[in-house]
């Protein structure tokens, strides 16, 4: 009897020894900080985070996620030292961050209903925007998301309707100190949209109140970002606030012929557009439609534009349904534009393209889809050169964001 | 003796005679299934539970032929000038099959296995003191997974060898059950209303008509029975009722009537593990066990036919009409986060109908069969609700969320379907080894739909029209041994779809399909092999172009036919050694489908697409052992990869595809079922048994997300092992009823789906009477 007991003792022992050997194996177990990127595939809300150690990652060899990566859905969002999974499937949402030894763990789930359009706070809060696609209903919800805590500390309905008929809907939000930026688009409600193509807006709040202050409007240019991307509208290390429209058909709008694709600015500590400042695309040397941008840092911005000639393709940039996509370098107070140069005609974002641009050094990383392949390519900011890096093998389609994380003690 | 037969047969059209009689077993007892044949004729019958037989033949002496494995074979010469009733005859066991010998003769169950399609035929009658529902009974046969998304009324996937959706198709005596609308569904339908489901794995014979890609299921009522009342009650956990009345009745003169009449109830309101999370933070509190409580099903049907049987001018023709309506709740959206309260679909459905059968038609050995229905239904899918659920039961109105609980805009769809079916089959015996098929079989459908929530929606009329025709040729040669058929099938559609952003799209198509079939007893009786193929096309259903009026289901109308090469090997042994039995079956099965069309997730809803390609290989096997007629042990098993064979990605682009000959997620791979039975007779009377059965189920793991792809917290629809048991009491041969069930013994959590719990652990009492 004894050595029976002593049998499964030792049986119960190996078990345990080779379940710890087997986590002892996995990916990450060196110490420090590490890079975090999130892999997109074919499959709707299919996508897979994974931690690395070095960019030299990203510039070599394949990243594939066959048998590695934690399958997570959603909008991967960098945010205070978290990779936040924005994901209204399944689960719900949950932050990701480094633990004491480096790993890749999930925090504690929320469950966040219809999130359009969200940004980062100055103090490292998300801010979302939950709205209503179809508009069966104008009373849109603003909340505050603390990756702290690990829990939503704000919430407020706002109604979105302007006149009779008519309300905004959400396409990205960026908060600067006590105010909270919405742009938006304004449409009738019926199946016939027929949004105002007139004139850009944007919904001001106070923050952390989420009053609303009001709506500004510009004529100077179109509606501004699209629908779902979040990347019409970004914050500058000066505490400016730039907005991107992009009147094209490419992101989902009709193109009209009197107004021009640009760049506004709203000025720190303002509440209003700077009558001074607008910075016209379609005029300028790159003749093309901005279609998203993304902070590099400073006062510089990275831009996908399209040539105008070539916006045939409605909703082109979302789904990769489109190739004939440009990058430039844009230094916003000068209006310096680079193009980028050694890159490739490439394709828009499938949906979840916020946090795809990744700056450390002085280079963008971010990788792009061409008709042939999906490539991380890295930029130098300063001369706008590509270098080709790794390919995205194994069924990935996009990388959807990039993000460097530090060990949480 | 062929010209001797000519000659018989040559007699003609002379108005036939009916030979009716009993056989008994030398104990006295009525012998089921014996074979009475006219010895050198083509007239030949089984008999049913009661040993009795019933032959219509023209006036003439003949040799009464009386066959029943296990027995001696008996013979008898008849003089049969008018209608006459033939005196009782016994058979007496085989001297070499003692009274250890255990296997009765060959069953009508039998003698469908024994074709040269790959079949399962399901014999339904050991199952009739279950309170199963068709789907579960066939969810333990070899090749099929029946995928549930919940308890009784919810939706389900039916799966036969990678093939799933409208691929399979389903049939009622050779009826399209789908006319029959949603209250007369596998999950609804009672066990005793059919005497066996016969499983058609790849290669679909043309008599069922249609356009199945890779099998079909014909659901077959017994017929030989001229008088029987089947009626049974059941109730269960979750507030489950169901009751079924199935009665025939034939007067002397030919006139039958059949009534099946059933109803369903439940308020599935079992438990699930879920969690709530707070309103404000939204932050998940710990997993609790929480009742669906808005899972709600009812529904009943009543399907009656009149008509004669026994003509000059057919053999039946009997019209008929059913009339169903149900009413199903839902609980949840595509997974257990989006918790509904308050949307639901309901359904009416009036079927008229007509089946007739006519042999000797114009000629001899002609005969003509004919099937048809006209299905006129409302179908509507309701959500409208602004309420936002949790699994407790509350809910808050969330304004910006004021799309319904599942779509994204408010729905009150209203389909208001019509649709004919009707299946025509001439079938020519040109001798007793060849004979031919012809069948045409029409689909018409048309809908109109309108969102009648919304004023914006423009209410449209799309349809469908279908026209398959179908010709066979079948020998069967070596004294029967060998068996073979061969067929094509020509198939065309055409309809007329309008849809929201692209106006009107008229779909067209015209394929041929063709295919064949071939068994063969290596040894008689007992060691057979079969092979069969065909190139199989399915063309889109109506809900796959149409969608379900973008309630969970986008239109497509650019979908393309679904074309697929199906091939299946199989043999099937059994022998039976005095007390002990064995068979063994097994298959291999290859399909090569192109422009596969799968549901794939569009935003929070479906839209089905053409898959480009996908190849299933699989493999089957079933064991079964059986000790007198004391007990029996079954066991089967089944194992089916389907790869993703797309070489590029994105058409119009040159992306490698790197999912290229991975398995496709989301599929079952592995599973099976375990069965123990054991019978007790006369244990206080003489015709009481008692029946105990025990049973296991198991279904390994799949992915819902591409299976090569990510390490930790992948989705996994995970592996699963649950164990079910019954106890069945008859008295008086099974006039009186009662059992005892009790569904997944040790309450394991099951899932067919992604985060998709079912019901657990569930009682059931059923109580039947039968009397024929």
């Amino acid at each position: 009897m004894k050595t029976i007991k002593n049998l499964l003792a030792l049986t119960l022992m190996s078990v345990a020894f080779f379940s710890c050997s087997s986590d002892n194996s996995d990916d990450n177990t060196t110490e420090g900080s590490k890079y975090v990127l999130g892999y997109q595939t074919a499959t709707w809300n299919s996508n897979y985070m994974w931690s690395f150690d070095s960019l030299d990652q990203l510039m070599t060899g394949t990243i594939d996620m066959t048998g590695k990566g934690i399958e997570q859905g959603g909008s991967y969002i960098p945010l205070a030292n978290t990779m936040f999974a924005c994901d209204t499937e399944v689960e719900g949402a949950a932050p990701f961050y480094l633990n004491a030894a480096s790993q890749l763990v999930a925090g504690n789930r929320v469950f966040i209903e219809s999130q359009f359009a969200y940004g980062v706070t100055d103090d490292d809060k998300l801010l979302i925007v939950g709205a209503s696609w179809e508009g069966s209903s104008t009373d849109n919800e603003l909340i505050i998301y603390d990756p702290v805590k690990q829990a939503i500390t704000g919430r407020k309905f706002n109604n979105f309707a302007t006149t009779t008929g008519r309300f905004d809907f959400p396409t990205g939000v960026t908060v600067v100190g006590d105010k909270v930026f919405v742009s938006v688009f304004d449409r009738d409600a019926s199946d016939n949209w027929a949004i105002d193509q007139k004139q850009a807006y944007i919904r001001v709040y106070d923050y952390p109140s989420l009053n609303f202050v009001k709506r500004i409007a510009d004529t100077r240019t179109t509606a501004v970002g699209m629908y779902y991307t979040n990347t019409g509208i970004i914050r500058t290390d000066s505490g400016n606030v730039y907005t991107f429209s992009s009147n094209a058909m490419a992101a989902g709008y009709v193109a009209i012929e009197d107004e021009h694709s640009g760049i506004l600015r709203i000025n720190k500590g303002q509440t209003d557009f700077d009558a001074n400042y607008f910075l016209d695309i379609q005029a300028s040397t790159l003749n093309g439609k901005v279609i998203a941008a993304y902070p590099l840092g400073g006062e510089k911005a990275y831009i996908v534009y399209l040539p105008t000639a070539d916006d045939t393709v409605d909703w082109g940039f979302l789904n990769h349904s489109s190739y004939k996509f440009k990058s430039a370098i844009i230094d916003l107070p000068s209006k310096t534009i680079t193009p980028v140069t050694g890159l490739p005609l490439h394709a828009g974002d499938s949906y979840f393209g916020v946090g795809s641009l990744f700056v450390e050094d002085g280079n963008a990383y971010k990788a792009f889809v061409t008709n042939d392949e999906v490539r991380v390519y890295k930029i130098n900011i300063a001369t706008g050169v590509a270098t080709a890096g790794a390919k995205v093998t194994g069924g990935g389609t996009d990388i959807s964001a990039i993000t460097k994380l530090t060990p949480r003690q | 003796m062929l010209v001797l037969l000519a000659s018989i047969q040559g007699f003609s059209q002379s108005s036939k005679v009916n030979l009716t009689g009993v056989i008994l077993t030398d104990s006295g007892q009525p012998a089921e299934g014996v074979s009475v044949a006219l010895k050198g004729t083509a007239y030949s019958t089984l008999t049913n539970e009661k040993g009795e037989y019933e032959l219509s033949a023209e006036p003439g002496n003949y040799v009464l032929s009386v066959t029943y494995v296990g027995y001696k074979s008996k013979q008898t010469k008849i003089n049969l000038q008018s209608n006459q009733t033939a005196p009782s005859i016994s058979i007496e066991e085989d001297m070499a099959a003692l009274d250890e010998v255990q296997v009765t003769g060959k069953t009508k169950v039998q003698r469908v296995r024994e074709q040269a399609f790959n079949i399962t035929a399901v014999d339904l009658k050991q199952l009739y003191n279950t309170s199963a529902d068709l789907n579960q009974v066939l969810n333990k046969t070899t090749g099929v997974r029946v995928r549930e998304s919940g308890g009784m009324g919810s939706a389900f996937n039916f799966s036969l060898n990678g093939f799933s959706g409208d691929q399979v198709k389903f049939f009622l005596d050779g009826i399209p059950i789908d006319n029959y609308g949603s209250s007369f569904t596998l999950n609804n339908i009672p066990v005793n209303m059919a005497e066996r489901i016969d499983v058609y794995k790849g290669v679909v014979p043309i008599e069922l008509g249609g356009d199945a890609l890779g099998g079909a299921v014909n659901i077959v009522t017994n017929k030989n029975v001229n008088h029987y009342i089947d009626a049974s009650y059941s109730f269960g956990s979750f507030n489950t009722h169901k009751a079924a009345i199935n009665t025939r009745f034939t007067s002397k003169k030919g006139l039958v009537a059949n009534i099946n009449a059933f109803a369903n109830y439940s308020d599935n309101s079992y438990k699930v593990d879920a969690s709530i999370p707070d309103s404000f933070s939204g932050v998940y509190g710990p997993i609790q066990k929480l009742k669906h409580f808005h899972d709600g099903y009812k529904q009943g049907t009543v399907m009656a036919e009149v008509g004669v049987k026994d003509k000059k001018y057919a053999d039946y023709l009997l019209i008929g009409a059913a009339v169903s309506a149900n009413k199903k709740e839902i609980q949840q959206g595509t997974t257990m986060l989006r918790v509904v309260g308050d949307a639901f679909t309901d359904s009416q459905n009036f079927v008229p109908s007509i089946k007739y059968k006519k042999s000797n038609l114009f000629t001899k050995d002609l005969t003509a069969t004919l099937a048809a229905s006209y299905n006129i239904a409302q179908e509507r899918t309701v959500d409208t609700s602004s309420a936002r659920y949790d699994w407790s039961g509350h809910y808050e109105i969330k304004s910006y969320e004021s799309g319904g609980e599942i779509n994204t805009v408010k729905t009150l769809m209203v389909f208001d379907v019509k649709s004919l079916q009707s299946n025509a089959n001439l079938k020519y015996d040109l001798n007793e080894n060849n004979s031919f098929a012809l069948n045409y079989t029409y689909l018409g459908y048309k809908r109109k739909q309108d969102n009648e929530y919304t004023t914006t929606d423009i209410p449209t009329e799309p349809y469908i029209n279908k026209n398959i025709l179908g010709l066979s040729y079948s020998l069967s040669a070596l004294e029967k041994r060998l068996s073979y058929t061969t067929f094509a099938k020509m198939l065309d559609l055409h309809g007329e779809i309008m849809t929201q952003e692209n106006g009107v799209i008229k779909p067209s198509f015209n394929d041929l399909g063709y295919g064949t079939a071939a068994a063969y007893f290596v040894i008689p009786e007992e060691f057979q092999v079969k092979a069969s193929y065909e190139h199989a096309f399915r063309l889109p259903s109506a809900i796959e172009l149409l969608g379900d009026g973008g309630v969970r289901i986008n239109p497509n109308p650019t979908l393309e036919p679904e074309v697929s090469d199906n091939v299946n090997l199989g043999f099937a042994y059994k022998k039976t050694y005095k007390v002990h039995s064995f068979a063994f079956e097994g298959n291999l099965l290859y399909r090569k489908a192109n422009n596969f069309i799968q549901p794939q997730l569009d935003g929070n809803k479906s839209i089905n697409v053409n898959f480009k390609n996908i190849q299933v290989t699989g493999i089957d096997g079933v064991i079964h052992y059986g000790y007198k007629q004391w007990f029996t042990f079954d066991l089967n098993t089944t194992y089916q990869k389907t790869l993703n064979m797309d070489d590029t990605l994105l058409p119009g682009t040159n992306q490698v595809n790197y999912l290229y000959k991975t398995q496709v997620p989301n599929v079952p791979i592995f599973y099976g079922n375990a069965n123990l039975g054991f019978y007790f007779k006369n244990l206080k009377y003489t015709d009481d048994l008692f029946t105990i059965n025990l049973s296991t189920s198991y279904a390994g793991s799949y992915y819902l997300n591409p299976p090569t792809l990510g390490k930790q917290n992948k989705k996994e629809i995970p592996e699963q092992v649950y164990y079910s048991a019954s106890l069945a009491y008859s008295l008086k041969n099974g006039r009186y009823n009662i059992a005892l069930e009790c569904f997944d013994i040790t309450d394991v959590k099951l899932y067919d789906y992604y985060n998709v719990q079912k019901p657990g652990r569930s009682f059931t009492l059923k109580l039947r009477y039968f009397f024929m």
